[in-house]
């Protein structure tokens, strides 16, 4: 999987600047983040780790049955 | 009606065989087997441990009826035609000198109350207890010592112990020797797994008896009394979970099954998050000897990283490398050599002990840990490059981007939520809106944990160092492939100097409410949290 281009995320910049300017001048208090914004950007991160992220899965839960089988004592 | 307790002034004993002949009369017949081999082991390490912790008084406690002993008894050894007592007798450990007894004279049960009601200090004085069985070629059952070095065992825990109406306290992991009988090296460690997260789970204290019966209930190769031919993994596993945990099993192989060779830098990697969060790990050994299991109750760290295992997780550019780096060696209870030794690198090809010989680590995990160490590690990236964005918004003269600028080390944990609280009402250098934000945010039972040090700053030795530069919160109970785990994400500017912007932002999961951002006011690096459980 490719590094994300960070260019592809100029839908996220027109939506986050509104965001970040009503942050800065309100410290301390939380600003909601737009549905819209937090999705698009949520799927573009999740979809670039589907990949890790299964790989990860698999060699975690694959304990073979006859590692299950050897004995200690 | 004789006095059931004894003094022995641990400093006039020369070596472990007097011990055990002061220990246990003639009669049981164990002063005459020859303290060698590797039975006696345990025994042998028991008592150079008491030495190294300051034990100078030894208070023998006669006729002990011991729960786990009198289980291994009921299960096994009462069924034999000679008899086997079923008591044990209890060695506690005193820092303080023995009461002197006249010569001629006998110890009273006045001398010995007033020596237990005017220990000074009891907390520092009292160094813990030793069940000695009525067994020849395995004498040591349920015990807990404290280690010798408390900063570096994290799987711990503390216990009160009553002696003649008095209640002293010991903080230690305990330790059982496998009696090759009702139980080997698999019960033994599992028992040590458990009964260490007994107060903190709330689990019943099973016996070696009763794992072996949870073990054996579905699956048995062999008899089941006498125990000598061990478990299989599948057995320990089902053990495990009939006590109300779910064991976790990880494989130690780095590549595919039968690649690469197992390396000590990678089980260490797998095992650090679990031992970071006082979670012990059951780890089976294969040297050429044949397998065995020990239990990985904590870990010493280097003062510079053992090994540079810096990755980039290409998808987000992050680079990053983990805080078990700086590990050097795992402390362990070996069931058949002792408590709290080392387990660090060596050659495989040798019957010594070594993470070499590692095929795989069980976790115990408390029930709904649905995500792993690992998978929280990767959900936490994500948070990382979702955090970088908005950060970097901050600056409208700079494009972008989804990492740090800094290099960063992650240190992963799971934490029950009282102690993230406890840590957040405590921790001297959080922003106070954070600190607020952290002590009511609703939380699941357990969260993961991960905290982003800056790599040039990270001494792990040093439990005062600032180096927290950010930290992710998750949940522990959620599956990270639905996508929904971060509960609230902060990164320091620390994390972006070059960019313009407010000294830290806070990125917060609303639920079923829209994801919410703060600007923070503060962003000095922090410590680690140090204290996982409460």
């Amino acid at each position: 999987m490719p590094t994300i281009d960070t260019g592809a995320l100029e839908f996220a910049v027109d939506l986050a600047r509104p965001v970040v300017a009503q942050s800065l001048s309100a410290p301390g208090q939380a600003i909601p983040i737009p549905a819209k914004l937090s999705e698009q950007l949520n799927a573009v991160l999740s979809n670039a780790m589907l990949d890790d992220v299964l790989a990860l899965r698999e060699k975690e839960r694959s304990v073979s049955l006859e590692t299950l089988r050897l004995t200690v004592r | 009606m004789s006095l059931r307790y004894r003094f022995i002034d641990l400093a006039s004993i020369a070596d472990e065989s007097e011990l055990l002949g002061a220990i246990a009369p003639p009669a049981s017949g164990m002063q005459a087997f020859a303290l060698m081999g590797q039975p006696l082991s345990p025994f042998k390490h028991v008592v150079q441990h008491l030495r190294k912790i300051g034990a100078q008084t030894l208070l023998i406690q006669d006729s002990v009826r011991d729960p786990d002993f009198l289980a291994e008894h009921e299960a096994f050894y009462s069924k034999q035609h000679r008899v086997i007592p079923r008591l044990c007798w209890r060695l506690h450990a005193f820092a303080a000198a023995a009461p002197i007894v006249e010569k001629g004279k006998e110890l009273t049960a006045r001398a010995v109350l007033d020596f237990l009601d005017t220990v000074a200090d009891p907390d520092r004085q009292y160094l813990g207890f030793v069940t000695i069985r009525p067994l020849r070629h395995a004498p040591i059952g349920a015990s807990i010592l404290p280690p010798p070095h408390l900063g570096d065992v994290t799987c711990l825990e503390r216990f009160p112990v009553h002696i003649a109406g008095r209640a002293f306290y010991v903080s230690g992991t305990p330790y059982l020797q496998q009696d090759n009988a009702v139980g080997a090296c698999a019960q033994a460690s599992i028992w040590i797994a458990l009964r260490t997260q007994m107060k903190r789970v709330g689990n019943t204290a099973y016996t070696p008896a009763e794992l072996t019966r949870a073990a054996t209930r579905y699956m048995a190769f062999d008899r089941v009394y006498p125990g000598r031919q061990g478990l299989v993994i599948e057995q320990m596993l089902e053990a495990i979970r009939s006590s109300g945990h779910d064991p976790l099993t990880l494989t130690c192989e780095h590549g595919v099954p039968g690649g690469a060779p197992i390396t000590a830098a990678y089980v260490i990697e797998q095992a650090m998050p679990y031992i970071e969060s006082g979670l012990p790990v059951v780890a089976t050994l294969f040297p050429p000897s044949g397998g065995h299991a020990v239990v990985c109750i904590g870990r010493q760290y280097a003062a510079r990283p053992i090994v540079d295992t810096t990755r980039d997780l290409k998808p987000l550019g992050i680079r990053y490398r983990v805080a078990a780096d700086w590990i050097e060696t795992l402390v362990i209870h070996n069931d058949n050599t002792g408590p709290y030794l080392t387990l660090g690198s060596g050659d495989p090809k040798s019957n010594v002990y070594c993470l070499e010989h590692a095929r795989n680590l069980i976790i115990p995990l408390p029930e709904t840990v649905h995500m792993t160490a690992k998978e929280a590690e990767q959900a936490s990236l994500k948070a990382i490059a979702f955090s970088c964005f908005f950060f970097s918004q901050y600056d409208s003269t700079k494009p972008p981007r989804l990492k740090p600028e800094t290099d960063i080390v992650l240190r992963t944990l799971l934490v029950r939520r009282h102690a993230f609280r406890r840590w957040a009402l405590e921790d001297a250098e959080l922003d106070p809106a954070l600190k607020d934000l952290y002590r009511t945010l609703e939380l699941p039972r357990l969260i993961w944990f991960v905290e982003l040090h800056d790599a040039q700053l990270y001494d792990p030795r040093n439990p005062n160092t600032c180096s927290r530069i950010g930290e992710i919160v998750l949940d522990a109970s959620a599956d990270s492939l639905h996508g929904d785990v971060t509960l609230s994400a902060r990164l320091s500017r620390h994390t972006l100097p070059s960019y313009s912007g407010p000294q830290g932002i806070l990125l917060l999961d609303g639920g079923i409410e829209a994801e919410q951002l703060l600007a923070l006011s503060s962003g000095v690096p922090g410590k680690s949290l140090a204290i996982p459980w409460e």
